[in-house]
């Protein structure tokens, strides 16, 4: 039995069993972008860069631009709700 | 583009792929890339494992959710496009047939199934889209790893193998390929003879070519690597493991 409260919203999994019973995240699902992005990149790099020493370094640009690109298109497709 | 005799064909490799299924990364770690495939392999299933977390194992079905709504297929539910993507990965399957095995049954009155089954409680909304989200997402990077290791070139061996050094064993081929030399400079180092790849930009040090630093030379003269760097004169030479600048007119300054 796991009885864990996050700081975020107090959410209490007391009584959560792992993998049967969805965890209370309606409120914070943005925040898993972040980990989705980096794992993306994680994987596409490991796949295509021969030198894994630069690993780390080429995760890190492509973390950047994918976050780049996905703050401007959320600006743009707020301007065009919003302002326009 | 003529196939040349130094040009080999790529290496098909369908069993590197099927354990890529099977497991993530397992494929690359049979093909004598144990680092990269465990990258993969945790960072693929820990997505998965992450999806199956926040959503449940109800994010894994053939079926959409049941919303209540009618629809024109007489009130059965439509398959789900994104467990195509789910199960591009074996594990999903299992979880498939763990989460149909204790789907509630038609039939409301069966005690002893009810006491068998597992009560998988269903996920709704958002924590359901993320769920569904990271598990296809999952398949899909390990999609992109099964191409990877179906078809390689003989001539990328970008580890050194696990276990022993190689030689002719192995779906890999020669184990002692270099990597693809990628400057002018890396393409005369590596012609010059009994030269290695310890300086060529794209190697990434000895366990990618699998050799031991050059030894001295028995008869005390400099490696060929040094010779050869000193004879090409080209100033943007990289001298960062011999330390030395070859003579060359622009660079100035004249050796004692």
């Amino acid at each position: 039995m796991i009885s864990v409260t996050l700081a975020l919203g107090s959410v209490s999994l007391l009584a959560w069993r792992p993998f049967l019973d969805p965890l209370p995240l309606h409120g914070h699902w943005m925040w898993l972008l972040l980990p989705l992005v980096v794992v993306i990149a994680v994987v596409y790099k490991a796949i295509r860069v021969d030198d894994l020493s630069r690993l780390p370094r080429q995760v890190a640009i492509m973390v950047g631009q994918i976050a780049v690109v996905l703050i401007a298109l959320a600006l743009l497709l707020w301007l065009i709700t919003e302002v326009w | 583009m003529s196939d040349s005799p130094r040009d080999p064909q790529p290496e098909f490799n369908p069993l590197a792929a099927l354990l890529n299924w099977l497991l993530p990364g397992a494929g690359h770690i049979s093909l004598g890339q144990p680092r990269r495939g465990l990258i993969i392999g945790i960072a693929i299933l820990a997505t998965w494992c992450g999806g199956l977390l926040i959503g449940g194992l109800t994010v894994i079905d053939h079926l959409q959710p049941d919303t209540g709504e009618a629809n024109a297929q007489q009130g059965e539910r439509q398959r789900s496009l994104w467990f195509a993507a789910q199960i591009l990965m074996a594990p999903s399957l299992a979880a498939h047939q763990l989460h149909v095995h204790n789907r509630p049954p038609d039939e409301p009155d069966d005690p002893a199934g009810t006491a068998r089954r597992l009560e998988i409680m269903p996920s709704l909304g958002h924590v359901y889209e993320q769920g569904q989200l990271l598990t296809a997402l999952a398949g899909m990077l390990n999609l992109l790893a099964i191409l990877d290791v179906i078809y390689t070139d003989p001539r990328r061996r970008r580890e050194a193998p696990l276990w022993g050094r190689g030689g002719a064993a192995g779906a890999g081929g020669a184990s002692g390929a270099r990597a693809i030399p990628r400057s002018a400079t890396a393409k005369a180092a590596d012609d010059a003879p009994g030269a290695s790849t310890k300086d060529q930009p794209g190697a990434s040090g000895p366990e990618a070519t699998g050799s031991e630093p050059e030894p001295p030379q028995q008869d005390g003269t400099r490696p060929p690597q040094h010779q050869s760097a000193a004879q090409s004169a080209e100033p943007g030479a990289d001298t960062s493991e011999t330390g030395q600048r070859p003579d060359s007119p622009g660079t100035g300054g004249s050796r004692p």
